[in-house]
């Protein structure tokens, strides 16, 4: 599928993951979505080992923190520690308004901190105004 | 001896004289004894002339004498002593006796010539005196506190050896000055600790303060309380006094407390995290099934999604009074002084909006001091407060609030009175509990969890919440204090 974008949706909840792909088909852009269940499986991605071998390569990375096996701070440590995937802006995107785990996203160099609405509208406009920001205003590398 | 009438009236008044007056021989034979003497042993004089006092005495007294009798020479005639004589009852008295011996040309004793005061009443008092020094050294002992003086404008700090003793080190007579006393604390505690000194100490009277101490071994905790004693006429302190107590264990189960309670609130946030996330889900769907559906539903089902939904919000809600009460004491704003009138003043902003709406007043009154607080807590406490005072009102009742500052001795009370819906006195211990609501939803919005974080708020200030209201629609007065005593604890 011809796209203008890729963005890699790090989530392990599968009706997380319906709603934002649900939120990015109602874009204007044409923004393909690719998901993955934690931070071993969004590595191998990055990575293009084994079944990701023709993975596309994301402009943005959309982070669940609370994940099994690896989660999304160490993900998030990895990816800033390796010299060619800490360009790809990181946005946390989770249920939690920690302060913790907001200092924490940040000190581990992530591009920005959403907590997800509950109400079902304001999803989907927070999913809008990440699209806006980062797909569009924003120059990536 | 001349007969002339100065030396008589010398020999009367040495008779008359209340001290008793004597002279013995070297072997301690008398040879006079005035009345005041002979009154003491109740007998006639003659009946003491002739007699060596030292057949009359017990075997100490015997030793003793020998030992002082040879201090006498002529160049020091003069020495004192104190004995217990025993009286003719068998009584005995502390007799100080000042002997003057009187040596002949040649050198050698004549007599000497004895004057004794009865100073009974005086070893008793120091008898008593040393008793109580004792039980008070023992007591003390037992508590195992040191005790301290300070005399800033000297600055001298002199400790007992208790202190001393307590933090492993060997008693010194020498005092400490007041940048020494700060040199042996925890860097973490000095800022805090001269801060409070130079508060405390010197304006206040009482203090107690909590603080770290070098020891040979790392730091003990020490709890310092004291006193100022005396002041100048300026009213600068002269003199302070108090003590040194070992809280190390005290301090070791509160660090443990701590540290439970932090798991405590990391297992709220867990859950807290853990729960919202099914909730997010449920909400959503139930509103994309809506939109999907739209027009399909009936009345009767987008009623019932409604119901869920609006479950569901509730819900989340709940969950998060949850973390927020978990969060009273840990997680807000550290305790400080906090002037409380600009604290009101930020709620007030706060109400601006449901003051607007409701067409309500909020009258000011009363004291608003400085207090020792967390800011984020009295914020919150206020604005709950004054938030329901001015929600519970009955439909078409303007909302008239007046909120009360008083200060007292030792705390200060705030009283939150109101023209609202009232309480039942039955419903009146229930109201501070999490989750218990007084109302139906129907009437008033709420999860019932705002007056269970007042009560945490208030009692982790070491205050008291409490409420009267003469019934139901006859409005309620909500009452809290915080106490005012200057603690310095970290």
């Amino acid at each position: 599928m011809e796209s203008d974008f890729t963005v890699l949706l790090v989530e392990d909840e599968p009706a997380d993951v319906h709603l934002t792909r649900m939120a990015f088909k109602q874009s204007r852009l044409l923004v393909n979505v690719y998901d993955v269940g934690d931070g071993v499986e969004a590595l191998a991605f990055l990575r293009r080992e084994g079944k990701y071998h023709d993975a596309p390569w994301p402009d943005i990375i959309l982070l669940d923190l609370n994940m099994p096996r690896m989660d999304g701070k160490t993900l998030l440590d990895h990816l800033k520690r390796d010299e060619t995937l800490k360009r790809i802006p990181v946005i946390v995107l989770t249920t939690s308004e920690a302060e913790t785990d907001v200092m924490d996203s940040y000190n581990l160099g992530c591009a920005g901190f959403v907590t997800k609405p509950v109400d079902l509208t304001q999803f989907l406009k927070a999913i809008q105004n990440v699209e806006d920001y980062w797909l569009t205003l924003v120059k990536r590398p | 001896m001349s007969d002339s009438p100065e030396h008589a009236d010398y020999a009367t008044l040495v008779e008359h004289h209340p001290f008793m007056l004597n002279r013995f021989l070297p072997d301690t034979t008398l040879v006079y004894v005035n009345s005041a003497m002979a009154t003491f042993f109740e007998a006639n004089p003659d009946a003491l002339i002739g007699k060596r006092w030292l057949d009359m005495v017990g075997e100490e007294e015997r030793r003793q004498w020998h030992e002082h009798y040879a201090q006498f020479t002529p160049e020091a005639p003069r020495h004192q002593l104190i004995n217990c004589v025993g009286g003719p009852k068998g009584d005995s008295h502390w007799i100080e006796w000042t002997n003057t011996a009187f040596f002949g040309d040649d050198g050698s004793l004549m007599f000497i010539q004895a004057v004794g005061i009865d100073v009974t009443a005086r070893m008793e008092a120091r008898t008593a005196l040393e008793i109580n020094e004792e039980r008070y050294a023992l007591a003390q002992q037992a508590a195992g506190f040191g005790v301290w003086e300070w005399h800033p404008e000297r600055d001298e700090i002199v400790w007992d050896a208790q202190c001393y003793r307590m933090l492993g080190l060997s008693p010194s007579d020498k005092p400490l000055t007041f940048t020494e006393w700060l040199s042996r604390l925890h860097p973490d505690d000095v800022e805090r600790c001269s801060k409070a000194v130079n508060e405390q100490l010197l304006e206040g009277n009482e203090f107690i303060i909590e603080f770290r101490y070098q020891t040979a071994s790392g730091y003990l905790w020490v709890q310092g309380r004291g006193q100022v004693f005396e002041r100048d006429t300026s009213g600068a302190p002269l003199r302070l006094i108090g003590t040194h107590l070992d809280i190390q264990s005290l301090k070791s189960v509160q660090q443990e407390l701590s540290r439970s309670n932090q798991e405590l609130e990391q297992f709220a946030y867990a859950v807290s995290h853990d729960l919202r996330q099914p909730l997010r889900m449920v909400n959503s769907y139930l509103q994309l099934l809506t939109r999907e559906l739209g027009n399909d539903l009936s009345d009767d089902a987008q009623e019932m999604i409604h119901f869920a939904r609006e479950g569901a919000e509730r819900m989340d809600k709940m969950i998060l009074g949850i973390l927020d009460y978990s969060r009273v004491g840990r997680k807000t704003s550290p305790m400080e002084w906090v002037d409380s009138r600009a604290v009101l003043d930020d709620v007030m902003g706060f109400l601006k909006p449901m003051l607007t709406e409701s067409g309500g007043h909020v009258h000011i009154k009363g004291d608003w001091p400085e207090v020792y607080a967390s800011r984020d807590e009295l914020t919150r406490l206020l604005q709950n407060l004054l938030d329901n005072a001015l929600k519970y009102v009955e439909k078409g009742t303007t909302p008239d609030v007046t909120i009360t500052g008083h200060q007292q001795a030792c705390e200060w009370q705030v009283d939150v009175q109101d023209n609202g819906i009232g309480i039942a006195p039955e419903q009146q211990d229930r109201l501070f509990g999490v989750f218990t609501r007084l109302q139906p939803r129907s009437r008033f919005e709420g999860t019932g969890i705002g007056l269970a974080i007042c009560k945490r708020i208030v009692e982790h200030h070491e205050g008291k919440i409490s409420v009267t209201s003469p019934g139901e629609g006859d409005g309620s007065c909500f009452t809290f204090t915080l106490p005012i005593t200057r603690h310095y604890q970290d």
